[in-house]
């Protein structure tokens, strides 16, 4: 089932890219300009190996939903094919980047670039973040808002996406102001109160999100009525 | 082959009512209709991407709930859908990647398929035109060794030449008897060649669903003076339409009819069933 996925991503790759990841470039950017405002930090070295898989993650997210392409529908795969597709799916999404960030920060940490605080808030956030980030339903379009009320719980990964991006945007401007600190007279000792927090709340969230969305959002996976219509085909 | 037995299914504001038809094996369906009529929501019904919201489709003799698998692994299509596969891959990819889902998947076949059909195996996906998509897709169906071909709206992007390989493929794949062909098309030209069933969908609902030499044989195209055109029964007029020249009408026959000698008394082709049928607004041959 890897390799079947991974032939799937291979081939559909910059497709999957340009169709569905418009609304993740200018993360790249921010992120981009935020590096180089906090090359001075500590945390410098750490920001740049989380960043990379983060964004890949993020990527990778958006550009594969947790849905099935119209002709692996028409393919002769049972119900339970598809649930397995999905599933591998999704850990193959989490898992890439995740191994990525692990396998770089350890390095980073065993020849003592970086502090353990950072090792583990950084992998703690990254880790929850790309759990949570592949959970959420694609929102190309509010075609599910259209869904019947028994069915209505499935828009809140919207709630989650949203209240994501709030945390990211808080996340940017605090490492901003932690960048300038030395400007604006921040004491350093508040950025790894506030990065804590940030952490946990972040963890908190993607936590949520699984356990609420994850069955749910799988099971809609499954069928091509839910994925891709709701509305005739002529 | 295919039932469908008091089949719904609602889309949004759109409704298919109360499908009933069987295709046998062995045999050519033509579903026809205007457009908005349902054909492509009717065959992803049968394709088993839409479920029925009551009702049951029988394919095969079993349904999708119960053998999925195998219901699939005995259908190929040609679908008017261009971003249908990976726009960026090339076709041997495209099809060695998908071919192995399917049993009954044979490289070979395709390859000579492909160049029957003068593909470029090197080409991608989205260098292909229209009619060289529904090319790859039909090579791709025929190469999998289906029971039923699904075909959706595919010849009208053929040129002449291969327009007449397409219908020598399909006369070839349903010449054993075993298979089955669902053809939906506004081209009712090439069902009067090869269709030996009709289905006629109209706003969801189904009009008829019968032989076609049934279907030919109830009616008669009359053309003559208006006046003599006046004189058939007019119950048994389906619609009359006056020209510069002369007045048409397709009528409801039955063996025992007998005409006029100056009109003119012609078998109708099913465009012109379905064309006198559309300008009556009497869409209830079953009734008929």
């Amino acid at each position: 089932m890897i390799k079947m996925v991974y032939n799937d991503y291979r081939h559909g790759f910059w497709e999957a890219l340009k169709k569905n990841c418009n609304f993740t470039a200018w993360y790249m950017y921010i992120y981009i300009a935020v590096l180089a405002l906090i090359h001075f930090r500590e945390t410098n070295i750490m920001m740049i190996l989380g960043f990379v898989p983060m964004v890949i993650g993020l990527m990778l997210a958006r550009a594969y939903p947790n849905q099935l392409s119209k002709v692996l529908f028409l393919c002769p795969l049972s119900e339970n094919d598809r649930r397995v597709y999905l599933k591998t799916a999704y850990w193959i999404r989490v898992l890439l980047p995740v191994s990525m960030c692990l396998i770089s920060s350890t390095v980073a940490a065993a020849l003592g670039f970086i502090q353990l605080f950072y090792y583990m808030e950084m992998n703690l956030l990254i880790i929850s973040y790309l759990v949570g980030i592949n959970v959420y339903c694609l929102p190309k379009s509010w075609k599910m808002v259209d869904m019947p009320k028994d069915q209505w719980d499935m828009r809140m990964p919207y709630a989650y996406e949203l209240l994501n991006v709030f945390l990211q945007l808080v996340g940017l401007i605090g490492i901003c102001l932690f960048g300038f600190s030395d400007l604006i007279g921040i004491d350093e000792g508040n950025d790894k109160i506030f990065l804590t927090v940030f952490v946990i709340v972040e963890a908190l969230l993607s936590l949520a999100a699984v356990k609420i969305y994850y069955k749910p959002v799988m099971e809609r996976g499954l069928w091509y009525e839910s994925c891709y219509s709701a509305k005739a085909d002529w | 082959m295919v039932k469908f037995t008091e089949v719904h299914k609602q889309l949004g504001n759109f409704r298919l009512n109360d499908l009933n038809f069987e295709l046998p094996k062995g045999y050519v369906m033509g579903l026809i209709g205007e457009n908005g009529a349902g054909k492509t929501s009717m065959l992803n019904l049968i394709l088993g991407l839409y479920q029925p919201d009551c009702g049951r489709i029988q394919m095969f003799g079993s349904c999708y709930q119960d053998d999925e698998r195998g219901i699939r692994n005995k259908i190929g299509y040609v679908l008017a859908d261009e971003d249908l596969f990976s726009s960026n891959t090339k076709l041997v990819d495209l099809a060695n990647m998908y071919g192995r889902y399917y049993v009954n998947y044979n490289e070979k076949i395709f390859t000579d398929y492909c160049a029957d059909f003068c593909l470029d195996l090197q080409k991608r996906w989205k260098q292909l035109s229209k009619g060289e998509k529904l090319k790859f897709q039909f090579a791709f169906a025929l190469s999998h060794a289906p029971k039923l071909l699904v075909l959706d709206e595919p010849t009208a992007n053929f040129d002449p030449e291969f327009r007449e390989l397409f219908f020598h493929n399909i006369t070839d794949f349903i010449s054993n008897g075993e298979h089955s062909v669902i053809l939906a098309t506004h081209q009712l030209q090439d069902l009067d060649r090869i269709a030996d069933y009709i289905t006629l969908l109209h706003k969801g609902s189904l009009v008829f669903s019968c032989e076609k030499e049934l279907l030919i044989d109830r009616f008669r195209l009359v053309k003559g003076e208006d006046y003599k055109v006046s004189l058939l029964k007019t119950e048994r007029v389906i619609y009359k339409e006056k020209g510069e020249y002369m007045t048409s009408a397709l009528v409801r026959h039955r063996r025992i009819d007998t005409y006029d000698s100056r009109l003119s008394v012609n078998i109708p082709s099913l465009e012109e069933i379905m064309y006198y049928f559309m300008k009556s607004g009497r869409l209830d041959v079953k009734k008929q």
